[in-house]
């Protein structure tokens, strides 16, 4: 499998949230064994998501300056199986950003109902040398749905 | 990758028709290379979720114990990409059933938008016996449409 796991942004809001969308399907790897009789999405998986999510709207509020990096987290729940067929709404909200680290609040829902919750999730923040900005710029467009041009430049709208 | 395209079955009347659900996840390792900087999921495996999902509604309708495989496929459009994120929701008609096959319309839409037609499409019986386990795989529809948890487990 691929470690994108989140499909695109359907809200953001400079320095304050973002919320993804994460669609779980049968042909995911780790449906494999988790478990034979009865797939269920492993829980570890939803905070990877929920914290996917929280980076991409730390590193797109600052410009690009930060990449976030998952440090340490407290106070994590689980309320409910995900399944296959179900669409994960990842709402991380930011609780603080600053120049070495970031804090997030984070809560996963299916049709409206929480099904995972972390109450903090710290991340240090890495900070980007200006060459590279361009190159990180492209992997969190293209991981959250954006679109790039034939030059793997990010471009506004459908480039076929 | 592993090859079950339909996520879960919605609705389903034997012998008529049947609505199911794939849903198409960024980790999907088809985005890998289709296309590397342009993610949409192959209009083929559209097509094979729509085969799959028709050769449920076979194995439900001919009680448990015939499968179909695709042997005809008319007039096919792929109106719009389908990306990731969205929730293909398919929709599996039956126009009519013979001895040895059965031919079917599909189409699939994400909301209310259509994305493939498949215009007559024709599927082959096959003995679920030269499959696979019948007791395993009714087992998995139950599932697939939520009516028994897999297993037999509550969850």
């Amino acid at each position: 499998m691929r470690f994108y796991l989140f499909d695109k942004i359907t809200h953001f809001e400079s320095g304050k949230s973002g919320t993804g969308i994460k669609n779980v399907t049968l042909t995911e790897d780790f449906f494999v064994k988790h478990y034979d009789r009865t797939p269920l999405m492993p829980e570890p998986l939803i905070i990877e998501a929920l914290a996917q999510v929280g980076g991409w709207s730390i590193a797109v509020s600052t410009q690009y300056h930060s990449v976030a990096i998952m440090l340490r987290m407290d106070n994590v729940k689980f309320y409910k199986y995900v399944r296959p067929g179900d669409q994960l709404v990842l709402k991380a909200s930011i609780q603080a950003i600053s120049d070495n680290g970031s804090l997030i609040e984070g809560r996963a829902e299916v049709d409206g109902e929480v099904v995972a919750s972390v109450d903090r999730l710290m991340y240090g923040n890495y900070q980007v040398p200006d060459h590279l900005k361009g190159f990180v710029k492209k992997g969190y467009v293209y991981a959250s749905g954006g679109f790039l041009d034939r030059d793997g430049n990010v471009a506004s709208r459908p480039v076929i | 990758m592993r090859f079950l395209l339909i996520d879960r079955i919605l609705e389903y009347h034997k012998g008529e028709s049947a609505i199911g659900i794939k849903d198409i996840a960024m980790s999907e390792d088809f985005l890998a290379e289709h296309f590397p900087r342009f993610p949409v999921m192959p209009g083929v495996l559209q097509l094979e979720a729509i085969s799959q999902l028709a050769s449920w509604l076979v194995f439900v309708s001919k009680d448990f114990k015939m499968k179909g495989t695709l042997s005809e496929l008319k007039n096919i459009k792929f109106k719009d990409f389908v990306r990731p994120g969205d929730q293909l929701i398919i929709e599996v008609t039956f126009k009519a059933m013979d001895s040895e096959g059965v031919t079917f319309d599909a189409k699939a839409r994400v909301k209310d938008k259509i994305k493939t037609i498949v215009n007559s499409g024709r599927l082959k019986f096959i003995d679920i016996e030269h499959l696979e386990d019948p007791e395993e795989t009714r087992e998995y529809f139950h599932y697939l449409t939520g009516e028994k948890p897999w297993g037999g487990y509550s969850l």
